[in-house]
């Protein structure tokens, strides 16, 4: 079953990695600011966002959210110029640590914060998103392959 | 025009098809890099716009409204004052820390001409002893020592802050502020004293405030300002408007 033309798939990607971008680089700036944003949406964000698993070893996870966007945006471009296996292949394992991550930030929320922050689950959603839409580009390189080999 | 040779004619469309090539290479690269600087440029815009969408205030100043000053409020000053200036702060906040002087000398300042009224915001998820110190903060303002212990709190924060011990720390303050010990120690983990500073918190944070320390000067929530002079310049505009 295919959902997305194949053409369609890298630049949606690289839209929601720029989409996650600015949410993460907005938490990023207020973090920096020592504020922290409106919460409409959900109730208890600044709950989130000031505890102690905001950041890791003093860096805020936004931040580290930003970079790991760009770095998607990246190899997208890369992959977009040349699209060699490596970069599908980097594209779905960068996206598959994110998706990880994105897992064990939601539980955190979930069962210890007890507490959502909107633009946290959205940039979860958004993982998982580019997570599955890397996915099919990933197969589409092994299945090129296969071709190739046989 | 002369003939060429067979073999003449096979070079220059060799020539051709590698001018062709080249050109295409070229074009190809042109466009590599003006994607890539594309990409970069935008993703600096939108940085740019960030920054200057979390500079912005978030609330109308107009539609922000402060809640009224009562006999429980925490205040120092002439309740007539032209300019009330309500601060809502953390003793653990370090820039809070920052702006006790400011605050301290706008008070010696302008005497008369000021209404300063402090409020809760312990930010409880990332000062570990916001709480508590808040607590003393209350169980201080009960024996009429607020300010004293206020000073205290603040000039001392660097030794509290991390402490896992801060209560005894507190108990020391109001031993030497000499306050009356049963009643502090009652004070300070007293119900009054939770509701209040709860209180304070969630009509903090209903108002916009999202930050410590916030400032409003009669009820409009004002950036920090940057230094003593610009704080005191601002308290001066309010006193001189009526």
């Amino acid at each position: 079953m295919k959902l997305i033309k194949n053409k369609y798939i890298l630049p949606l990607i690289g839209f929601l990695a720029f989409l996650g971008f600015l949410d993460a680089t907005y938490l990023t700036i207020l973090h920096y600011k020592n504020a922290f944003p409106p919460c409409t949406i959900t109730k208890g964000c600044e709950t989130v966002l000031t505890s102690q698993f905001a950041t890791i070893f003093g860096v805020p996870i936004a931040l580290l959210g930003s970079l790991f966007y760009v770095s998607i945006i990246a190899v997208c471009l890369m992959f977009y110029h040349n699209s060699r296996k490596i970069f599908s292949n980097a594209i779905f394992f960068i996206a598959a640590t994110g998706v990880i991550a994105s897992i064990l930030l939601f539980y955190i929320q979930l069962a210890i914060l007890k507490n959502f922050c909107q633009y946290c689950v959205l940039s979860e959603i958004i993982n998982l998103s580019i997570f599955f839409l890397s996915y099919s580009l990933f197969k589409k390189g092994k299945k090129k392959e296969e071709a190739k080999s046989s | 025009m002369e003939k060429l040779t067979k073999k003449e004619r096979k070079e220059l469309k060799k020539q051709e098809w590698e001018e062709k090539l080249n050109k295409e290479k070229r074009s190809k690269m042109l466009k590599q890099i003006a994607v890539w600087a594309g990409a970069v440029f935008i993703l600096i815009v939108s940085v740019w716009g960030l920054i200057q969408i979390a500079n912005s205030p978030q609330t109308n100043p107009e539609l922000v409204k402060l809640p009224p000053i009562t006999s429980s409020d925490i205040a120092i000053g002439n309740p007539k004052a032209k300019a009330v200036l309500v601060e809502y702060a953390d003793f653990q906040c370090p820039a809070c820390a920052a702006y006790q002087p400011f605050v301290n000398q706008l008070i010696i300042d302008f005497k008369d001409n000021i209404y300063f009224v402090y409020r809760f915001f312990p930010l409880i998820q990332t000062h570990k002893n916001a709480m508590i110190s808040a607590q003393a903060g209350f169980a201080a303002h009960k024996q009429g020592k607020f300010w004293e212990m206020d000073n205290l709190l603040y000039t001392d924060q660097k030794s509290w802050e991390n402490a896992s011990n801060a209560k005894e720390i507190f108990i020391d303050y109001a031993s030497k502020l000499k306050l009356d010990m049963e009643k502090f120690q009652a004070d300070l983990e007293s119900d009054e004293g939770k509701k209040i500073i709860n209180e304070q918190y969630s009509q903090g944070l209903s108002i916009g405030v999202n930050s410590t320390p916030t400032f409003f000067l009669n009820g409009v929530k004002i950036q920090n300002p940057r230094s003593y002079n610009d704080f005191k310049q601002l308290v001066q505009n309010e006193i001189d408007k009526k």
